[in-house]
């Protein structure tokens, strides 16, 4: 073995404390560097793989935009005659009613249009195909969840008023993935099931469509654009990115930061230490130099010891990351996301987590390394005050001093001008980089104040402290990183954790969806008072429809803005044309349009006289014009002005969607929420079943998140225990000497822990400053990325930081030190000099 | 005879203390195979001038030729290439690296000259039978007595063969039984393998062995005692 790779390797071993700790910064980087760019390639091949199963080889979507318009049969006609279209299936979307005696929820129902296709391959959470060709229904599995139901129970439906019964066929594995495109639940049904139940075809809302084999893509997309109309939106797939569900999204972005800020941490612990190292071999490398070595010699040598660091932490993060990677897709999957398989192992996902470590480990030394070439060879092999006090300078250069100064003055003069970000980030480099200048400031105003009133013991300890200088502001960059860690991981749990879960939630509808259906109104007050309830984190009402209980079936009342009636003006109407009907709604609050689907259910013509229910009672209205499709979507049956609308909806039913702050609130929350709602409106059709197992779905991510906030405080923990550690093992020559003088223990210690205290105040303080600005600057970039977020530690830690910590750690690094001067055998230690 | 160290009024200042003149227009000339001893109180200068003519400190005024080398025409890391090459440096306080055995210290110059790793072997564990250690070349500096480290220290710097050895008080961290063992080498160095040696001490019984006495006072280099050499 060469000796300098022997020697490293030794070094090593002789810091193991401080190595491992370095090591283990280094390990957790990697690992999470691992993982993020495993999920990130492993969830969109699960998302891609079921999106194929789903609808095959897809290359044209059409998709109608949010206005809520069906495609009509003609144009699926022409859209099928377009040259290069093979084959197609239309998605018909329609709602239904589950379980109406149990628990409710609304379902929306994807029919089957002119092909089955996709639809046939639909997979269970194992992974099993179900089939669907026959007549049943296929639940996602979130529905399954909150219905309690399972493969091959027989379920009730009400679709368009009808009560109707359907078999479980299947749980499809997860409707996460496909929830952006699909909306919340989605339950598929045979195609002759959707008809039998509606008694009409069902709407269609989106098509995907499998161009021929050659067909050219783009073209195809725009003759079907041709035929659509401006409408609907057509994309060759091609073009569409698969995109990753959000919450994975967020999970990965806050993994992507920790794993910076990880980075960041173990490159500063590296920098620390090898500072530290360099420092202690300053006399092994001064002879180095002495007897011939190069300054690249030695440059090479310390950067030897830190890329042996580097390559531990590297080899052991990837396998750390290899052997979780199952569990953190598991947690991913339980988040509701698709997770999807442990994906093959990728060449980026190995090599990039290993250079930017590789990479912060070489940055990290490189600095120390360059001091250790820069040693005064004859000053340190004649001194006999020991190496460290050798290169502790007891000058600051003119030039570090002035670049301080120069550093301070600039993020001021940012400050003044209010560009907060670049005065923080001035300000920052200048605390970590050129800390010297002031902490030899705050040594000689101590040492001053102590010669003044010539305190014995204290005067002695400020004086040692002055050559401790580098230790101090170590501790204290550490403190401050510790401190901006515990900040930016609470910060993420509450702002990124908030944006998660209401994310999640959301997209679970909600942890406790209130349906409140009254046509009494609803007073201001009770919805107050839903808002009030304790845990009650987002509410979203939406009051969008009216499903009147005067006739049999549910029916949805829109009123509509007349001069500008957009995208259904593109309709003809059957009875009336749009200008006339425009003019006869506006003048006549009694004159309504609906569309023929309801026509056709309820046997209404245009002309006839019908009656709805209204918020004072029965109605009477006028149907002057028929729409030829029922716009898809829960509105817009049944058009009216706007003004005839208010007048008697002015109660409409409402929906409300609350997000509970706390996962652990859901279910107090739930029943008090239930309560008001049913207290105030007797008539509530129905409190939606409080999604409390959805939410605890997301337990494991919040494990992950916890714990590698516990990792990365611990880091810190470690690197200050480390310094402390290096504290003692640098005083045992010195105080030898001081026994062998006479000095009592009890003295000595008592000596120690003024010292210890006066550092580690110091240090903290310069912690505290260091945090303060870096918490600020992170807050504002995270906010920038929006998640909204202040980092401010309160009063009480603070005071915690500044005063208990010092003294809980110069107590602790005393009380060890007093045990090594019991233990102390002074010949020893001072044989050396 | 080649001088193989010629110093030509060198004067040092110590930039701490810029009135003060650590060396005073200090002559000197030592000669291949030639043992020069340097006497003088403590504090008088003497390491400070043994630093400069090995190169470690800077030279500031005057010149000074190594093995018919004008260092001044060296740059750092040129320095340090013709330390490797043409120097050996013995310190006080020994200076070996705590974290390599005997033998591995002795070879650490070789490696760093880049000689063939089996010639260093056999180069290094001759050495340490030169200097009677042939039985501890396993040991760690932690296991080893001062005159032992002394020792090791010694053929550390015979590693590459220099044209001469510097060394700082060698004897002054060790008893006079250690002393006697570490000068037997020097002496048995000097008169068997030829090697020059300049010794910096302020230990005057050390002077019956040298070939030339030189006394340092204040800065101020002068000869005490030169024997003829035949
Ligand atoms: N790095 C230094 N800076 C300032 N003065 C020094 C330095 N090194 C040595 N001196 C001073 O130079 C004088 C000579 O020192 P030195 O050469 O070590 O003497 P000697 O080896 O003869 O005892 C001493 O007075 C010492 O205080
Ligand atoms: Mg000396």
């Amino acid at each position: 073995m060469p000796i300098a790779l022997k020697w490293s390797l030794n070094s090593l071993r002789r810091r193991t404390f401080r190595m491992a700790s370095a090591v283990i910064g280094v390990v957790l980087g990697v690992f999470l560097a691992f993982e993020v760019l495993q999920v990130a390639i492993a969830v969109p091949a699960a998302l891609g793989a079921q999106l194929q199963g789903f609808y095959g080889r897809a290359t044209v979507t059409v998709n109608a935009p949010n206005t809520a318009v069906s495609l009509p049969a003609h144009t699926l006609a022409a859209i099928a005659r377009v040259p290069g279209v093979q084959t197609m299936l239309a998605l018909n979307v329609q709602t239904a009613v589950v379980g109406r005696a149990k628990r409710a929820m609304q379902l929306t129902i994807l029919g089957v249009g002119r092909t089955f296709g996709g639809f046939e391959r639909i997979f269970s959470p194992s992974g099993r195909e179900i089939d669907v060709s026959g007549r049943g229904l296929v639940l996602s599995a979130s529905e399954a969840r909150t219905l309690g139901v399972r493969v091959g129970e027989r379920v009730h439906l009400v679709v368009d008023g009808r009560s109707v019964q359907a078999t479980v066929r299947g749980i499809g594995r997860s409707e996460g993935a496909l929830a952006p495109l699909l909306g919340r639940h989605y339950t598929i049904a045979g195609r002759g099931e959707v008809d039998a139940w509606l008694g009409r075809p069902p709407i269609t809302d989106a098509v995907w469509i499998l161009t021929r084999p050659g067909a050219d893509v783009s073209r195809v997309a725009s003759r079907i654009q041709q035929e659509v109309g401006g409408l609907f939106s057509v994309a060759a797939v091609a073009d569409e990115q698969i995109g990753m569900p959000h919450n994975v999204n967020i999970m990965l972005e806050v993994l992507t930061f920790l794993a910076a800020l990880i980075f960041i941490l173990a490159g500063m612990m590296i920098f620390y230490s090898m500072q530290v190292t360099v420092a202690e071999q300053v006399g092994e490398f001064a002879t180095l130099r002495a007897i011939g070595a190069t300054k690249g010699r030695i440059l090479r040598m310390v950067l030897l010891q830190s890329f042996l660091v580097g390559g531990a932490g590297i080899v052991l993060g990837l396998v750390l990351g290899i052997a979780l990677q199952q569990p953190v897709l598991q947690a991913i999957d339980q988040s509701g996301a698709q997770g999807g398989a442990a994906g093959p192992l990728t060449a980026t996902s190995l090599v990039v987590p290993a250079c930017i470590a590789l990479t912060t480990v070489l940055l990290a030394a490189y600095a120390p390394a360059r001091r250790a070439t820069r040693l005064e060879i004859a000053r340190i092999l004649s001194n006999s005050h020991g190496p460290l006090a050798a290169i502790a300078p007891d000058r600051i250069p003119l030039v570090t001093t002035l670049l301080t100064a120069i550093g301070l003055i600039v993020s001021l003069v940012f400050a003044v001008i209010g560009r907060w970000t670049a005065a923080d980030g001035c300000l920052v480099v200048t605390l970590f980089v050129f800390y010297r200048p002031l902490l030899w400031v705050s040594t000689r105003i101590l040492t001053a104040v102590s010669n003044r009133f010539g305190l014995g013991r204290l005067k002695i300890a400020s004086r040692s402290v002055g050559r401790r200088v580098p230790a101090a502001a170590s501790i204290g960059a550490l403190i401050g990183v510790a401190i901006v860690v515990y900040l930016s991981t609470s910060g993420i749990d509450s702002a990124v954790g908030n944006a998660l879960r209401a994310d999640a939630q959301s997209y679970l509808g909600g942890a406790v969806s209130l349906t409140v259906a009254s046509n009494r109104g609803v007073s201001e007050s009770a919805i107050n008072r839903l808002r009030d309830v304790s845990g009650v984190y987002e509410q979203q009402s939406a009051a969008f429809d009216l499903q009147t209980s005067g006739t049999s079936a549910p029916v949805s009342v829109e009123g509509m803005q007349l001069p500008a009636a957009g995208p259904l003006t593109s309709y003809r109407l059957t009875g009336v044309s749009w200008p006339q009907a425009m003019r006869q709604l506006q003048a006549d609050p009694r004159d309504v349009v609906v569309a023929q689907p309801l026509m056709s259910q309820f046997g209404w013509r245009v002309g006839q006289a019908i009656r709805l229910p209204t918020t004072h009672g029965v109605g009477v209205y006028h149907v002057i014009g028929a729409l030829p499709a029922q716009p898809v979507g829960e509105n817009d049956t049944i058009l009216m002005s706007l003004r005839a609308f208010a007048s008697s909806y002015a109660s409409p039913l409402r929906t409300y969607d609350v997000m509970l702050s706390s996962l652990g609130a859901t279910a107090a929350a739930s029943r008090s929420l239930e309560r008001i709602a049913r207290g105030d409106h007797p008539s509530i059709v129905t409190v939606a079943g409080a999604i409390a197992s959805e939410s605890r779905q997301l337990g494991p991510v919040y494990a992950v998140f916890t714990s590698l906030s516990v990792f990365v405080a611990l880091i810190a923990l470690l690197g200050l225990a480390n310094q402390q550690t290096m504290n003692v093992a640098a005083r045992v020559q010195e105080s030898a000497v001081m026994r062998a003088i006479g000095a009592a223990t009890g003295w000595m210690t008592q000596v120690q822990f003024l010292e210890l205290l006066i550092v580690t105040t110091l240090a903290c303080w310069l912690g505290l400053l260091e945090a303060a600005v870096v918490a600020r600057l992170l807050g504002r970039v995270i906010t920038a990325a929006g998640f909204p977020i202040s980092l401010l530690l309160s009063p009480v830690a603070v005071a915690i930081a500044a005063v208990g910590v010092p003294v809980v750690i110069a107590g602790c690094g005393a009380l060890s030190i007093g045990g090594t001067f019991r233990r102390l055998r002074i010949a020893e230690a001072i044989r050396y000099e | 005879m080649a001088a193989v160290l010629l110093a030509d009024k060198i004067t040092h200042v110590y930039p701490s203390e810029p009135g003060r003149h650590i060396l005073r227009d200090v002559s000197m000339q030592v000669e291949q195979g030639e043992f020069a001893v340097i006497v003088g109180r403590s504090g008088s200068g003497k390491s400070t001038l043994l630093q400069v003519l090995g190169t470690m400190e800077p030279l500031q005024a005057g010149a000074l030729w190594l093995c018919g080398t004008e260092v001044t025409q060296l740059k750092d890391d040129g320095l340090a290439r013709f330390r490797l090459q043409n120097l050996g440096f013995v310190f006080q306080s020994f200076h070996l690296i705590d974290s390599l055995t005997a033998v591995e210290n002795v070879r650490l110059p070789m490696e760093l000259a880049r000689l063939p790793r089996r010639n260093a072997l056999t180069r290094a564990s001759e050495l340490l039978d030169l200097v009677g250690l042939s039985q501890r070349s396993r040991a760690f500096p932690s296991q080893l007595s001062g005159g032992e480290q002394q020792r090791v220290a010694i053929a550390r710097a015979l590693a590459n063969r220099p044209a001469m050895i510097l060394a700082d008080e060698p004897t002054g961290n060790l008893d006079r039984e250690a002393a006697d063992v570490v000068l037997g080498v020097f002496e048995d160095l000097h008169k068997h393998q030829q090697v020059t040696i300049v010794l910096v001490t302020h230990d005057t019984a050390i002077c019956d062995r040298a070939d030339t006495v030189w006394r340092m006072e204040d800065g101020v280099l002068s000869l005490a005692r030169s024997i003829a050499r035949q």
